[in-house]
């Protein structure tokens, strides 16, 4: 990386900046004469004579001279915005990029970094550096070089011109300003050591707001919340500290460049005074000199702060980069080589001579070697202290030895790409690391883009595709067409699936990823195929439903022409789900249009009473209550600090009628009613009539329900993107008033989905499960297997395994039986702490 | 309201009878109101649970287990409760309940009476004086027992 910024500037952006140096001296001259046209307006147009003259080459007479001039100057004002909303939207281009430069490279040696330069620097360090303390150096990029040149070439101008009027008198103007160029440099010294001090207080702070979220119920637990709120409060105060003292130096800047400035009309009155009345120079001198003085100030005080941004943006640069420029990097080639397809690993494993360093409590290795052959297996033996797990790194290819070689089938595993090491090499470990993502997405890791939208994402702008290949190619970013990292045809996807549900299957996890499809929302990009199998499939279910009285009263299907007592009124009604997974239909009782259909349907009135009856008879059940009972509020319909609102609304409904509400009013409580589901609450009775003529007007409301975002209609022969595929295959809900009716339902929709054929199909929907961030969403067992299947899928030539033995001896025997079932001519390195385990398995070194 | 025939049916029942007709309101509406075909089990023996079962229409067969097999014990009929001590307490459930008829049972769960203990006092109250009289009532009748026991045990020692 360049060693300081304007390096970096001009190496990358060299081109950039002189076009922007180009363009500001263009606007140069309209400078000039916007400044010169008034002058001549008054002069020449306005007050003189000798008419007609002729302006631009065309006798004009004085009006139209006047306004030829005027029209000039407006020209110039044009002229002049306009170059400098493009010089502005230019520099702000160029450094927005450079920006995006310096970040990608910034993470790509991120990613080269070796695992141990994470110990000097964490994650909660290296977001603030990337995120708020580079973000300002993107403005500054732009403008480097063009603002100090504008400003001061407009200030030589001045000079110049002051100078061509009385040297003396020039000489005075710019006086000042060699003290303030020696003084301004020594307290800004001090400011940018001030500034070093604040960003290393602000990432000590982001580490400690890191240690209180990743550590919270560690805290809680243990009574900590006080003790870092102290600490926070310190680096706070600190922060608050070092901002003050900033502050005060840099104004104090200001204020002496200030007085200093305004310090020189002093001597201008006294010398220049002396001057006039001694007749050296005109009156009119002086004041012209006194005026463009006065226009000094500006030019002089944007240098000022541009050389106060620049040393602080210097700084920051280089404190930036000082962490990531580590010796201990993989080269780029390890991590974005060319992809060689064909390269596929395999042989001997010759461990020749390898030791390490040793790490806080355990012994450093020294000189180990060993060579297996594939479908061997080998047991290392050792307890912690003995470096067994540093060592089995170290043959894993995943840190590198402090000197000796690791070779598989002849390759040196340390240097070789990281595609070929990941190909060759699987590490399992006991603690299996997901992505946030789908099961897919953490399966097929690594094989190439599995979910387009990762690395195509929507956005503001200018979205094109050819738009954002140029974009990365001139910021050396990085771009699918551009890395040889492809997108996963289907093909590949589909045999990879295959093979990924073949190796769960064996390792347990086929019945929970069958689950997890059954549970999981088809959505609105479900595959063709499936949703076919599902409506065939639900017809059969359907059909064994009715048939069954057992069944029957399990579950209550979805018909169009029958009530549905287990669910809510604003199901029955609209004869619809909400298309937000779990969303109720407050949001649909809020809706103008929904109001009107239901009036048009001659239910509005009615549902209003009833949300009226629903909230007298909660508030006259909660009368008694007191305010912050937890459970009473769980069981409420409305929230107990409306309770008064309510009842409000509901006895005006009453008493007055429900058209005599407004429309906000009828709608709470229309919510209050859609929610009534008729077999679970209670709490109201829903009459035989009323069920009968909801029913009839579901066909009056198909039209609003066709047109609202928020709702999708239940219809037989048509899937539902809001709801399960399990809930989809048998379009109907269970009766709330059945005990176990859910399990029932269950096994029901499972032992048919087996029988009818579709087990896998569901399974393969189930890999569309989101593992939730860090695979929060499965168990450590789940992530466990996920993490050998995921391993397995590359067929690797050397499979290590840490760890096994601790626990029960079965079950890791067993594994391991089933990790060489799926892999049989793999080189199997195990690593145990305990002896008897090793001695079944296969050939044991003892370390 | 349609909440009004269950507070009625708990209201004939001895266990809550003392207890005021609002807060039996405000215990059917926490309550979920369940139906249980004929042959079906509510609860098993020795199972854990924390629900009480009162019975708002149909009659339930409790059945016990023994080593000649299973027994039934009693029928219990319409506005019967069951199960209110494993309710108050952590204990294994005493019998087997299940639905000789078809039934429709009230399912008082302990977190929700409980709560309604807790907001109002003199519920918990009656409770106790309830349970008190019940335990006065059981021991006057094991007192009974036992001195028939005595007697019989006597009677055989001298014959």
């Amino acid at each position: 990386m360049e060693k300081t910024l304007f390096r970096f500037i001009w190496r990358f952006s060299a081109r950039e900046q002189i076009i922007i140096l180009f363009i500001t001296c263009c606007s140069f001259p309209a400078l000039y004469y916007s400044l010169v046209i008034p002058k001549n307006i008054v002069n020449e147009a306005i007050s003189g004579t000798d008419f007609p003259r002729s302006y631009l080459w065309i006798p004009l007479d004085q009006v139209p001279y006047l306004l030829a001039l005027c029209f000039a100057l407006l020209a110039m004002v044009v002229i002049n915005n306009a170059l400098r909303y493009i010089l502005n939207i230019y520099t702000g281009i160029t450094g927005e990029r450079m920006l995006r430069r310096l970040l990608y490279e910034l993470l790509e040696r991120l990613v080269r970094f070796q695992p141990k330069c994470f110990r000097r620097l964490s994650s909660a360090e290296i977001i603030p550096i990337i995120t708020s303390e580079s973000e300002q150096l993107g403005g500054f990029i732009g403008e480097s070089i063009a603002t100090p040149v504008y400003q001061g070439g407009t200030l030589l101008v001045y000079i110049g011109f002051i100078l061509i009027q009385d040297p003396v008198l020039g000489a005075a103007a710019i006086a000042s300003y060699p003290l303030q160029a020696y003084l301004i440099p020594k307290l800004q010294k001090r400011v940018v050591r001030l500034n070093r001090a604040r960003s290393k207080n602000i990432r000590a702070l982001s580490r400690d707001i890191n240690e209180m979220v990743t550590a919270a119920s560690e805290m809680h637990a243990r009574a900590g919340s006080q003790l870092h709120l102290l600490t926070v409060s310190e680096r706070l105060y600190q922060n608050f500290r070092v901002r003050y003292e900033i502050y005060k130096r840099r104004f104090l800047i200001k204020l002496l460049d200030s007085f200093i400035s305004q310090l020189a009309p002093f001597f201008f009155y006294a010398i220049g005074g002396y001057m006039v009345i001694q007749g050296q120079i005109s009156l009119g001198s002086l004041v012209a000199v006194l005026a463009a003085y006065t226009d000094l100030a500006g030019p002089w005080r944007e240098l000022l702060n541009y050389y106060q941004h620049m040393v602080e943006m210097v700084m920051r640069y280089e404190s930036v980069i000082e962490h990531f420029d580590h010796k201990e990097m993989s080269e780029r080639d390890q991590i974005m080589p060319p992809l060689d397809k064909n390269a596929v690993l395999s042989g001997e494993l010759v461990v020749e001579s390898i030791s390490l360093e040793g790490e806080a409590g355990t012994d450093p290795v020294n000189a180990f070697s060993v060579v297996a052959h594939p479908g061997e297996t080998m047991v290392l033996v050792g307890s912690e202290t003995t470096g067994r797990s540093a060592l089995l790194r170290a043959i894993g290819g995943l840190e590198e030895p402090l000197s000796g070689k690791v070779r598989l089938g002849g390759d040196d595993l340390h240097r070789m790409s990281e595609m070929a090491r990941a190909q060759a090499v699987a590490f399992i470990a006991k603690t299996h690391h997901m992505f946030a993502g789908t099961l897919r997405a953490n399966l097929l890791y690594g094989f190439g883009i599995v979910e387009p939208e990762m690395v195509l994402m929507t956005g503001v702008g200018d979205q094109r595709p050819a738009t954002r290949l140029h974009e990365a190619k001139i910021t050396a970013s990085a771009h699918p067409d551009l890395i040889d990292f492809p997108f996963l045809d289907a093909d590949r996807r589909t045999d990879l699936e295959h093979k990924a549900l073949q190796l769960l299957d064996i390792f347990g996890l086929s019945d929970d990823v069958y689950q997890m499809g059954l549970d999981l929302p088809l959505g609105a990009d479900a595959p063709d195929a499936l949703r076919q199998t599902i409506l065939a499939v639900r017809a059969k279910i359907r059909a064994l439903i009715a048939a069954d009285d057992q069944l029957s009263d399990l579950i209550d299907l979805w018909q169009k022409d029958r009530f549905n007592r287990s669910a809510s009124l604003g199901e029955n009604i609209f004869f619809a789900v909400p298309v937000q997974v779990g969303a109720d239909f407050n949001q649909v009782a809020g809706d103008t249009l929904a109001l009107k259909a239901l009036a048009k349907a001659g239910l509005l009135q009615d549902l209003v009473i009833l949300g009226a009856d629903v909230a007298l008879s909660i508030t006259d059940l909660f009368a008694d209550v007191s305010g912050d009972n937890t459970l009473l509020s769980a069981y409420s319909f409305m929230p107990i600090d409306e309770f008064e609102d309510y009842g409000r609304i509901a006895r005006r409904a009453k008493t007055a009628g429900a058209a005599k509400l407004r429309s906000a009013q009828q709608a709470k409580l229309l919510a209050l009613a859609l929610a009534i589901s008729p077999l679970r609450h209670r709490i109201v009775k829903i009459s035989g009539q009323l069920e009968e003529r909801i029913v009839k007007a579901r066909g009056l409301l198909r039209s609003f329900v066709d047109a609202s975002p928020l709702l999708t209609p239940i219809e037989e022969d048509t899937i539902l993107p809001a709801l399960s595929l399990s809930a989809n295959l048998v379009l109907g809900r269970r009766r709330p008033d059945r005990r176990g009716s859910l399990e029932k339902v269950n096994q029901l929709v499972r032992d048919v989905a087996e029988d009818q054929g579709v087990r896998s199909d569901i399974t393969r929907f189930g890999l569309s499960f989101n593992v939730g961030s860090g695979g929060a969403n499965l168990s450590p067992v789940q992530r466990f297997r996920v993490g050998l299947a995921s391993s397995l899928l590359r067929e690797p030539a050397l499979i290590i395994c840490d760890g096994l033995g601790a626990g029960s001896l079965k079950q890791d025997k067993d594994l391991l039986e089933k990790i060489r079932f799926c892999a049989p001519n793999a080189i199997l390195v195990v690593g145990t702490s305990e002896p008897s385990f090793g001695a079944e398995m296969g050939r044991t070194i003892d370390l | 309201m349609s909440l009004d025939p269950e507070v009625e049916a708990l209201r004939q029942s001895a266990f809550f009878q003392d207890i005021g007709a609002s807060h039996l309101k405000l215990l059917a509406f926490m309550s979920d109101s369940v139906v249980y075909r004929s042959g079906e089990t509510v609860c098993e023996q020795g199972d854990r649970g924390d629900t009480a079962f009162f019975i708002l229409d149909g009659m339930a067969d409790i059945v016990v287990k023994t080593d000649q097999g299973p027994l039934v014990a009693a029928s219990l009929p319409k506005l019967s409760l069951v199960g209110e001590i494993a309710m108050l307490c952590d204990i294994p459930r005493t019998a087997t309940v299940i639905a000789k008829t078809d039934m429709q049972v009230m399912i008082i769960t302990r977190e929700a009476f409980f709560n309604l203990m807790n907001e109002f006092p003199d519920v918990s109250m009656k409770v106790i004086r309830l349970l008190a009289a019940r335990l006065a009532a059981t021991t006057q009748d094991l007192a009974q027992s036992r001195s028939e026991v005595a007697s019989l045990q006597e009677a055989a020692a001298n014959a």
